[in-house]
């Protein structure tokens, strides 16, 4: 099997909780990350973040699941924060527009510290 | 004496992932021919993009059905063309602009966004006359500017 399994990982800081993803981002790693999301959820957060740092590989299959991510985030009135991926993936996200439904950072640190 | 074009052909099953290897090759190719990493990325996700469309699409996610990738080297400019067998049926003649907020309220469905990516990564890229005969063909080219590259 070719594709990486999307594994994922919760931290809390603060009223923050931070999803970190390792893998490829791909429509294979739909259950996982919503599963993520949903157990992030429970934590209720103040804000919640994606952190791409230690993925390699992101298809249009796996931005759609972020899609659905944010249309989940829609629902409950939270917005999502991005970071950690390639220059090349961020221009990947404002070519598809994602930053219209989720704020996209450099690093955790700029973030967290985001108002 | 004119440069003769360079032909590099990669076969893989048309099961998910094996995309991958398509871009694996692609990045060593542009990068041996001189392409700004930045370019080298969009190529390479270009590359993985089309090639996921021919294994989902063209040949139905069939593994035994293999999508063909060709690699044109030239001096001046890289073209790299998709082939599979075209089972979802020919391409449509317009591929509307993704959009996420249609997508977001729920008035679109997900995905589609393949081919509007690629478009904006690379400089030149559609489908053309198979040269196969039948099946699809998808052709992206890269140019080389050397002015910007070196």
């Amino acid at each position: 099997m070719l594709i990486k399994k999307t594994e994922t990982w919760l931290r809390q800081i603060g009223q923050d909780v931070i999803i970190d993803l390792s893998g490829d981002v791909t429509n294979q790693g739909q259950e996982a990350i919503h599963s993520a999301y949903a157990e992030a959820l429970q934590a209720r957060p103040g804000r919640i973040f994606f952190n791409f740092s230690d993925t390699e590989y992101i298809n249009t299959s796996g931005i759609a699941v972020l899609i659905k991510i944010v249309m989940q985030a829609e629902e409950t009135g939270y917005k999502i924060g991005l970071y950690g991926m390639s220059s090349h993936y961020q221009k990947v996200f404002e070519l598809v527009r994602l930053p219209l439904y989720a704020d996209v950072y450099q690093t955790e640190n700029e973030a967290l510290t985001e108002p | 004496m004119k440069n003769k074009t360079r032909i590099i052909e990669l076969v893989i099953p048309s099961e998910l992932g094996y995309e991958k290897m398509a871009q694996k090759l692609t990045g060593a190719v542009a990068q041996q021919m001189g392409f700004a990493l930045d370019r080298v990325d969009d190529l390479k996700t270009s590359v993985a993009e089309a090639c996921l469309n021919a294994i989902e699409h063209g040949n139905q996610l069939d593994a035994n059905i293999p999508v063909r990738v060709l690699f044109s080297i030239d001096a001046d400019q890289l073209a790299i063309d998709i082939e599979d067998q075209g089972l979802s049926g020919p391409p449509p003649a317009y591929f509307p602009e993704p959009d996420i907020t249609r997508m977001v309220t729920g008035q679109d469905p997900l995905g589609h966004m393949g081919i509007y990516v690629i478009r904006h990564l690379v400089d030149e890229a559609g489908f053309v006359e198979p040269q196969t005969g039948s099946g699809n063909q998808f052709r992206m080219v890269m140019h080389l500017n050397h002015q910007k590259e070196q």
